[in-house]
């Protein structure tokens, strides 16, 4: 039997039991702990946590969600996680408040509209008070009629009030994906759709005095929930929102108003090629980042997808960023 | 027979190791498994996350679900790996002029 300690992100702690053959997170499932997960099966990133301490065995051939410098810069995939002793671990989310433990839910389409080319918004209703989510968490969607569901981040803040919460998604348009013709062919208010949530451990660190986003295209979401929460008690906060050409920019207004709401948060927007003007720069999310934003009591928050992440944490450690500050949300398509 | 039985198919539709869903009027989807001359049926959503265990592999007495690899006993509904913790709701069979039927 070996020890594994838990340090939330607000300073609260857990310690778990950790049987032999056992990896870390089925011991946190066996009894219930507070520890967030989704596949289990090391393919989503959601149980991920920095190793402070001690010694981890991974199985070699083993999937993990992880790049070889994430391992080496000590994250670990407590689903795919053993102990060879006593080990601390570090949680990049609060224990309080907590959402909600995952479990399914009806939800009801309020809106569905069409914001760029390839971008849709879709608006749920959710009359269900058990149902609370922290800002950078995602779902799994089920349309009506369809046996798949699709993991999405959820746009808007969290509801601070009880009763129907709204929930708001931005859904690339994948072609013939089964999401994107739904949403395309038949969408319409009243529709039913199952949810499945709140999911994942993405989340704004509590510690930072500031805060650095790089959104490309619906990688925008959790960017936006969490700015949304934050509203003006952020510090200074940087988005940079890269999108590859002026027909998919969308949330203009939406971020102006951000921005108008909140004197401390700087937007800058790129687009990868095309004319649009005073509306964007030409460039990438991470183009309009310069060495003059990077600062030591910043973190970073990559979201976007695969290749985008693994070309921002170059460029941040290039610039002596540490790998603890940067948060990771990858955005792989799902159709 | 119970009463309220539904028919799914014939007895001889489903080949041994088999499954096969079920879309029944107003009642959550089942899945039906023939493990030798046992029809067994279950809830056809994991109880995890959104997925249709009839997409996944039938391994004896034990569905994998698609979507994480999690599995059921199909005789009792027992959840036997994780992510899967909730067990899945069984249903009665009764086997009836060659025809297989279930109370939903």
């Amino acid at each position: 039997m070996h020890a594994a300690h838990f340090t939330f992100a607000d300073g609260k702690t857990l310690e778990l039991v950790v049987a032999p053959g056992q990896t870390v997170l089925e011991a946190a499932m066996t009894i219930d702990a507070p520890l967030r997960y989704d596949c289990a099966s090391g393919s989503c990133g959601a149980c991920v946590a920095q190793l402070c301490d001690g010694e981890t065995e991974f199985d070699a051939g083993a999937p993990t969600p992880l790049s070889p410098a994430e391992c080496a810069a000590g994250l670990r995939a407590t689903c795919m996680t053993r102990l060879r002793g006593d080990a601390a671990f570090q949680l990049p989310y609060a224990l309080e408040p907590a959402p909600s433990a995952p479990a399914r839910y009806q939800t009801q389409v309020i809106s569905v509209e069409r914001v760029a080319a390839s971008v849709h918004r879709l608006v749920l209703a959710l009359d269900d008070e058990d149902f609370v989510f922290q800002s950078g968490q995602y779902v799994r969607l089920r349309p009506p009629g369809s046996r798949q569901a699709r993991a999405y981040s959820i746009a808007s803040a969290p509801h601070t009030t009880g009763g129907e919460a709204r929930l708001e998604f931005l859904i690339r348009h994948v072609p013939d994906g089964m999401m994107s013709t739904w949403l395309a062919d038949s969408a319409k208010a009243g529709d039913r759709v199952t949810l499945h949530g709140p999911l994942g451990s993405f989340a704004h660190d509590i510690r930072a005095k500031r805060h650095v986003f790089l959104a490309g295209g619906t990688g925008l979401a959790p960017a936006v929930s969490i700015l949304r929460q934050l509203g003006e008690a952020s510090g200074p906060a940087l988005l940079c929102f890269g999108c590859a050409t002026p027909d998919d920019l969308f949330y203009e207004a939406e971020l102006a108003e951000l921005a108008r709401n909140n004197p401390d948060l700087e937007v800058r927007t790129a687009v990868m090629g095309g004319e649009c003007g005073d509306r964007a720069q030409l460039g990438t999310a991470l183009s309009l980042l310069t060495p003059d934003d990077v600062a030591t009591d910043a973190a970073y928050y990559l979201c976007g997808p695969p290749p985008m992440i693994e070309a921002s944490r170059a460029w941040l450690d290039a610039q002596g960023v540490t790998p603890t500050a940067i948060r990771c949300e990858r955005y792989i398509p799902g159709g | 027979m119970t009463a309220d039985a539904i028919r799914l198919c014939a007895a001889d539709d489903l080949a041994d190791g088999d499954m096969r869903r079920f879309d029944l009027d107003g009642q959550d989807p089942i899945v039906l498994c023939r493990i030798g001359d046992d029809y067994l049926a279950v809830d056809d959503e994991c109880t995890h996350a959104i997925a249709s265990l009839s997409e996944g592999r039938l391994e004896g007495e034990v569905i994998f679900c698609p979507l994480h690899g999690g599995s059921f006993n199909v005789r009792s509904g027992k959840a036997c790996s994780l992510p899967c913790k909730q067990k899945l709701r069984t249903y009665p069979i009764e086997i009836a002029d060659g025809a297989i039927w279930v109370t939903p």
